[in-house]
C-alpha cells in the first residue's frame, strides 16, 4: 500500500517551497488594526497578564503539543525533538533548553522564570545566513524580547558588534536590539559569520 | 533559520498582541505560502496575511479560547485570502518548476501536482492546511468551521483521489 501521507509531504514541499519572508511588516499589521497608537495600553495589558501567568512546570512539553513545523523539518520530526537539556540559565532565571534527534533535527526552547516561553526546531548547517538555529521570543517574566540561539559544537563565543556573548552548551541569548550588528561565531571550530536578524526571522 | 515556533504562556493566559506578533514573525512565510495558493498572487497573498492578522487583533477582546490561537489566525488569513481570490485554480502550482527531490524522482512531483490541481476547492484547501501549514485535524476544523469528522473525511477523499491518480499514471 502506498504511504500517501509521506509522498504528499515530501513532494508538496518540493513543489512549492516556502516563499521569501522579506515583506514581513508587523507595523503595517498594527496600523491596519488600529493598534499603532495604543502601545502604552498594550504594554499595560501585557504586564497585567504576565502577573497572572500560572507557572507551567511542563510548559515546554505542552508547547510541543501546540507546535507546528514545516520547511526542511516535517511536523513529525519537529514534534519528535524534545528540548529537555538545560543548556544555560540566564541571570533572570530563564532557561534555554536544547535537544536533538537521531535524524539531525535540533530544537531549542526558552522558558521564562514564570514558566512562559516558546521554542523552535530545525536543522543546523542548512541556512545561507549562518549555521545556527535562532528565534525571537518574549520573556514573559521581564516583558522583554530576546533572541535565543543554538549553534554547532566547537564555538565558544558569539560576537555581536562590540559585544561578546558567551556560548554555553551550544546555546546563547542576546538582545534583539543588537541583531543588526555584524555577528560571528568563534571557537576551536573556527570563525563563521551569522546574520542574526535573518536567523531569528526579524 | 526559524522553521516553526510554538507559544506557551501557561494555563489561564489570554492571548495578547505580543503573542500574535511572535506568531507572525515565526510563521509569516507559512501563512504567505498558503495565501499564495489561494489567491494565485503573491501581492494579494501578502495583503491577506496582513489583513488576517489585523482582523485577529481587532477581535482579540472577543476571543474566548475556542480552539488554538494559531488556528484562529489561520481562519482570519484564509478568509481574507478568499476575498482576494482571483480564480479558484492553483495557478502558482501550474507555472512553478519544482526543485528535484532528493532521489531525483520527478515523476512523483508531477503526479502530486496533477493531483492537487484536480482537487475540488474544499479538498484542496484542507490539503494546504494539513501539509503546507502543518495543522492537525482539530486545528483545520477550527479554521474551516467544520466538524473534525468532516476534515477526516475530506482528507480521506483527497488521499483516495491521489491513489487513483497513481494507479492511472503508467509507471
Amino acid at each position: 500500500m502506498t504511504d500517501v501521507e509521506t509522498l504528499i509531504r515530501k513532494e508538496l514541499e518540493s513543489l512549492t517551497p516556502l516563499p521569501d519572508g522579506a515583506r514581513q511588516d508587523w507595523e503595517h499589521v498594527l496600523a491596519l488594526s488600529g493598534q499603532r497608537n495604543r502601545r502604552p495600553r498594550r504594554r499595560l495589558l501585557l504586564t497585567v497578564a504576565a502577573g497572572i501567568v500560572i507557572v507551567a512546570a511542563s510548559g515546554v512539553g505542552i508547547a510541543a503539543a501546540l507546535g507546528a513545523f514545516s520547511g526542511g523539518v516535517t511536523i513529525a520530526q519537529g514534534r519528535g525533538c524534545d528540548p529537555s537539556t538545560v543548556a544555560l540559565t540566564t541571570p533572570s532565571g530563564a532557561e534555554v533548553l536544547t535537544g536533538h534527534t537521531e535524524e539531525g533535527v535540533y530544537c531549542l526552547a526558552y522558558r521564562s522564570a514564570n514558566g512562559g516561553g516558546g521554542g523552535t526546531a530545525g536543522r543546523l548547517g542548512t541556512s545561507p545566513v549562518g549555521d545556527a538555529l535562532a528565534m525571537k521570543t518574549l520573556d514573559t517574566a521581564s516583558h522583554t524580547w530576546v533572541i535565543v540561539g543554538l549553534v554547532p559544537a566547537g564555538y565558544t563565543t558569539l560576537t555581536v558588534g562590540s559585544t561578546t556573548v558567551p556560548i554555553e552548551n551550544q546555546a546563547f541569548v542576546v538582545d534583539p536590539e543588537k541583531a543588526d550588528a555584524p555577528a560571528a561565531l568563534s571557537g576551536p571550530a573556527g570563525t563563521i559569520p551569522l546574520n542574526l536578524r535573518a536567523l531569528a526571522g526579524l | 533559520m526559524v522553521w516553526g515556533m510554538w507559544i506557551n504562556k501557561g494555563m489561564g493566559h489570554r492571548p495578547q498582541v505580543a503573542d500574535l506578533e511572535a506568531l507572525y514573525r515565526s510563521r509569516y512565510r507559512h501563512f504567505l505560502r498558503v495565501a499564495i495558493l489561494i489567491t494565485s498572487d503573491s501581492g494579494n497573498a501578502h495583503d491577506a496575511v496582513q489583513e488576517g492578522f489585523a482582523a485577529t487583533i481587532r477581535s482579540l477582546p472577543s476571543y474566548r479560547g475556542e480552539g488554538p490561537l494559531e488556528a484562529w489566525v489561520w481562519r482570519a488569513v484564509v478568509n481574507a485570502a478568499k476575498k482576494q481570490q482571483r480564480q479558484p485554480s492553483p495557478v502558482e502550482l501550474e507555472g512553478h518548476e519544482p526543485a528535484s527531490s532528493e532521489n531525483g524522482d520527478r515523476a512523483d512531483v508531477h503526479l502530486v501536482r496533477t493531483w492537487v490541481a484536480s482537487l475540488p476547492e474544499r479538498q484542496r484547501l484542507t490539503v494546504y492546511l494539513r501539509y503546507y501549514a502543518g495543522l492537525d485535524y482539530n486545528e483545520i476544523a477550527t479554521v474551516l468551521d467544520v466538524a473534525v469528522g468532516t476534515v477526516s473525511a475530506t482528507l480521506s477523499a483527497a488521499h483516495r483521489r491521489l491513489r487513483n491518480t497513481i494507479e492511472e499514471v503508467p509507471q
